[in-house]
């Protein structure tokens, strides 16, 4: 078992079983660093992550413990090979698991927290969960309005009147979608 | 959050990222990095929804998304291919006018790819604009486009247009000119142009309608990495096709319907790398000795098409099955297809996804067991043959994921129409399930 340490003052720790931890490829390469000495007993910090979320960390990677590795995709080197750098920029489709979609901390008051997790899961290269994440609040925002994503995320509208007017007008095109 | 959030924007369609950068300056800065790695665009999907006719407004947009990507941009696409409501709405072509290739050839130093599909290239000037694009051009395709050529002169300088494309573009690996009928007016696509495409060439898609006016291939002699011919009703002639056979071993793809001029196919079973291989409509030549020699030789093939080869019989038909990787079939009208036949394929091919055995009258319900073995089986189409019934559809949708269903013309049928099995509900309107009395 490896503990866990929350950057709250003072840490709450948690205790996870190492096979689930090792979905963290932030922690799982701290620990091959740090072979040969006893982590059963030392609690590793992490200074980026509060209790809530590291709670819901746990939860997911003990969830998730048991899940096949993801596949690598193979790089293939023949005509496409050129084109398949070209698409560097499109994600993979994800599909969310049932279980997650419960899991995810979707309600209104909670997307705060769920943008910790997601930072959280991007500090800690669990990816899986990061991708399942991004895909839903990318899912959720997508098709609406300006007002509405920014209502949404409780996002400040900073610019002027004079700017997005501007703006309005360069991409009167997209507003109508 | 700006980790995540860069995360999220990667998964944003282009709509969506144009239209959040309203949000806040925050949003803006970040969606302009996520553009700046944009390496592939495809233009028409971006702003479907953009009047095609008025290219004052598609300019403007084109270029500023353009100017967003700064440079990096490596591969566009203009116009789609998929038939989808959305171009069904908007059936007017959209142009590439001069001005709108200009924005691209100024705005995108680092493109490798360019395809267009479906515009109207106004003039023989707009195509001079083509000319423009960086030398490290490696990918030229245009898709059934109508290109306006109105006289025999302009068609000469069409011609040589097209020469100084092929002598820039050193890289080259693929070219394509594709459409119907008269669609490239006077512009004449002959052997003698295709000299002047480089040594890189690996695809060449000339099905150019009455513009190809190609009747010999000694210029492939030095496209030693070709794997793709594309030449639907050309004027080659045999030894053309040892050249091809003798000169590209890589080729693996081969569209050689409607050539009148080849009284011989069976140069073609030297290819012994071929996957797909198209001879429709080769109804008087197309003898059952090239086929057997190809059944014999292209162990490879996973795509074959021999619509309307007439003079094709049961002795070579039911060799089929020896190409034990075929994935796609169509065998659309060929009246020796019969139950032996269909039964050797079936037995053979057991990877068939598509097969298309349209009006092939002799196939009864002893043959059409056979497609019980092809558990892959996604489309299907066997209007026309008279032993298909519902009763053979139950029996075939346990065993196979049929997706798509074409059977008009089947005789001994109660109902109308079916529902389409397991359909992807994502493209509807596409799949066709009839089944009419």
């Amino acid at each position: 078992m490896i503990q866990l340490c929350s950057n709250d003052d003072p840490p709450v720790s948690f205790t996870v079983p190492r096979k689930a931890v090792e979905l963290s490829k932030t922690i799982k390469t701290m620990l091959e660093d740090l072979e040969g000495f006893d982590m059963e007993q030392t609690p590793i910090p992490l200074p980026n992550v509060d209790a809530p979320t590291l709670e819901l960390i746990v939860k997911w990677v003990e969830q998730h413990q048991d899940d096949p590795p993801p596949v690598e995709k193979p790089r293939v080197e023949d005509d496409d090979s050129d084109d398949s750098d070209a698409d560097d920029d499109q994600e993979p489709e994800v599909v969310i698991p049932e279980w997650d979609k419960k899991f995810l901390p979707t309600d209104d008051e909670q997307k705060n927290q769920l943008f910790k997790l997601l930072n959280a899961a991007n500090y800690l290269e669990i990816k899986p969960l990061l991708d399942i994440g991004c895909k839903y609040v990318a899912d959720k925002i997508s098709g609406q309005t300006v007002e509405w994503v920014r209502d949404y995320l409780n996002m400040e509208n900073d610019y002027t009147p004079e700017e997005e007017a501007k703006l309005k007008e360069e991409i009167a095109w997209a507003e109508g979608l | 959050m700006e980790d995540a959030l860069l995360k999220i924007f990667d998964r944003l369609s282009h709509e969506d990222r144009i239209r959040c950068e309203l949000v806040c300056a925050e949003w803006r800065r970040l969606l302009l990095s996520a553009w700046r790695r944009t390496k592939a665009l495809d233009f028409d999907t971006v702003c479907p929804y953009i009047d095609p006719t008025n290219s004052t407004v598609r300019l403007q947009i084109l270029n500023s998304i353009l100017e967003k990507c700064a440079g990096g941009l490596q591969s566009l696409v203009l116009g789609q291919i998929e038939v989808s409501n959305i171009i069904q709405n908007f059936s007017k072509k959209r142009e590439l006018t001069a001005e709108f290739i200009e924005c691209i050839a100024q705005k995108c130093p680092k493109l490798r790819s360019f395809i267009v599909r479906r515009y109207l290239i106004p003039s023989v000037e707009a195509l001079a604009g083509l000319y423009h694009l960086p030398s490290c051009l490696e990918v030229l395709k245009i898709e059934f486009c109508r290109l306006d050529v109105y006289s025999p002169q302009e068609g000469k300088l069409a011609w040589s247009i097209f020469r100084s494309m092929f002598e820039k573009f050193t890289n080259l690996r693929a070219f394509s000119l594709q459409g119907r009928g008269s669609c490239h007016g006077h512009f004449i696509l002959d052997a003698d142009l295709l000299n002047y495409l480089p040594a890189s060439m690996e695809m060449l898609e000339i099905s150019a309608g009455q513009s190809l006016k190609v009747d010999n291939l000694n210029f492939v002699s030095g496209f030693r990495n070709l794997r793709i011919l594309a030449a639907q009703r050309s004027h080659i002639r045999n030894e053309d096709l040892k050249t091809l056979a003798e000169y590209c071993p890589a080729i693996e793809s081969v569209d050689l319907s409607y050539s009148r001029s080849i009284t011989d196919f069976s140069h073609l079973a030297q290819m012994k790398k071929l996957k797909s291989l198209r001879l429709d409509g080769n109804r008087d030549y197309f003898t059952d000795c090239a086929l057997l020699q190809i059944a014999m030789n292209c162990l490879q093939l996973t795509q074959l098409s021999l619509d309307s080869c007439a003079r094709l019989t049961v002795e070579s038909l039911r060799e089929i099955g020896r190409c034990s990787l075929l994935e796609f079939l169509s065998l659309w009208g060929l009246s020796q297809v019969t139950d032996a036949v269909l039964l050797s394929i079936t037995n053979g091919c057991g990877m068939l996804q598509y097969l298309d055995i349209k009006y092939c009258r002799k196939i009864t319900a002893t043959g059409l067991q056979g497609l019980l073995k092809l558990r892959n089986l996604n489309e299907l189409f066997v209007s026309g043959i008279t032993d298909f019934d519902e009763a053979f559809v139950e029996e075939l949708s346990l065993v196979t994921t049929l997706t798509k269903l074409e059977a008009v013309d089947c005789k001994v049928l109660k109902i109308q129409e079916i529902e389409p099995i397991r359909f992807p509900p994502e493209i509807p309107g596409i799949a066709v399930a009839r089944l009419d009395c």
